[in-house]
């Protein structure tokens, strides 16, 4: 059978064409591969052409990938400013949370810091430290009432080769200090759970 | 301690590391996945839109959808895909604009004619590859797309290109059995 979108002198001698394909279809075999050869079929593994056509089609998924980033390498570079602008997109609506009031002087005016605004204090602070990255952290409690306790919980990865022993209470302790300089929020606890230990530097990106 | 507090780790960290700062409010650390990312989504969103010029917009749009669901994301270590899915649908929004104001023929990417010739004179097989791409129907080529780069199954490729499944297996099979003719030609 002659494929009408194949261009002509394409015809060639395939590991696909129908003539090899040992009555499976293409659809068929395609599918069977899609769905990672599960439930394994006797017919088509037992099928040296279908086995020939399989092999074929898991090449070209092998390459897929590689088109697309070839494609994308090949591609000129973005200027900066695309970037900036979207960038400056975002930081209009960046997750700023609740607003946690600060006490002014003058009782009229209202001043506050947002809860993203403190998640990025809690974030420098463990930039500050080598061998540990903060990669979350969250507020409990009534934050937009002066006073009420509150309790900071932070995630963190550790690198390969980090003192946990010295780095959790030093991050612990910076965190607290930089809470005490920036917010007026009664700290009750500051809770640090370590996600990932041994990260390895190396293996990221 | 580093020069830049932080810089050098999160430049090098992994995607997982970047999206959960990035979902923390971490403009910083989506920068760096948006430079990692930008070259690939643009060049999926073109050969989907089969178009430069609306791929800026659609990869603009996909990036600043991305930030504000990044906090509801479940899996942050599959950031890729989830980029690709998210490009994906901004583009078929494209797509579907374009079916509704039919006038509009914008297909500025270059074709190709998928001479076997032409791809065995191409100078790997990546470049065969993208050749036959470009030469492929454009509903073929979607479905290859959205099979092979971004990750859809059958069913969700039917759904989200208003075809049915039976077509889609058709169109994929068609595509296939013709990009493996181009790469046994280029060999």
């Amino acid at each position: 059978m002659t494929d009408p979108t194949l261009p002509p002198g394409a015809g060639g001698d395939s590991a696909l064409d129908a003539a090899h394909l040992d009555g499976f279809t293409l659809e068929e075999l395609g599918e069977y591969l899609d769905s990672g050869r599960q439930p394994r079929d006797e017919r088509i593994e037992s099928s040296a052409s279908a086995q020939h056509a399989l092999a074929a089609l898991s090449r070209l998924r092998a390459v897929a990938p590689k088109v697309m980033e070839a494609e994308a390498a090949a591609a000129p570079l973005r200027a900066p400013s695309w970037f900036k602008a979207i960038l400056d997109q975002i930081g209009v609506q960046a997750h700023a949370g609740r607003d946690i009031p600060l006490a002014h002087d003058d009782a009229r005016t209202r001043l506050a810091i947002t809860e993203g605004a403190v998640r990025g204090l809690v974030r420098a602070a463990g930039d500050e430290l080598d061998g540990i990255l903060v990669e979350k952290s969250r507020l409990e409690g009534d934050v937009e009432t002066p006073g009420s306790p509150v309790t900071v919980r932070v995630d963190v990865s550790l690198y390969t080769g980090a003192d946990a022993d010295n780095l959790l209470p030093a991050l612990r302790r910076d965190i607290g200090r930089t809470l005490a300089t920036h917010t007026e929020l009664n700290v009750e606890e500051i809770s640090i759970r370590v996600r990932d230990r041994d990260k390895d530097p190396e293996d990221d990106a | 301690m580093v020069s830049l507090p932080g810089h050098r780790s999160l430049g090098d960290a992994d995607d997982r590391t970047l999206a959960g700062r990035a979902s923390d409010g971490d403009i910083r650390a989506f920068e760096i996945l948006m430079r990692r990312y930008e070259p690939l989504l643009s060049a999926y969103a073109a050969r989907l839109l089969g178009s430069y010029s609306e791929t800026d917009d659609v990869v603009q749009e996909a990036f600043i959808v991305a930030w504000q669901q990044l906090p509801t994301m479940e899996d942050f270590g599959a950031v890729r895909r989830w980029l690709l899915q998210i490009v994906t649908r901004k583009s078929i929004d494209r797509l579907r604009a374009r079916k509704d104001h039919a006038d509009i023929d914008d297909h500025d990417l270059p074709s190709h004619t998928g001479d076997p010739e032409e791809a065995a004179s191409a100078s790997s097989l990546d470049d065969a590859l993208s050749r036959a791409l470009s030469a492929l129907p454009e509903d073929q080529r979607r479905c290859w797309l959205l099979r092979e780069v971004g990750g859809y199954g059958y069913d969700e490729i039917a759904e989200q290109l208003e075809l049915p499944p039976s077509t889609v297996r058709g169109l994929l099979a068609r595509s296939r059995k013709t990009l493996i003719r181009e790469m046994e030609a280029w060999r």
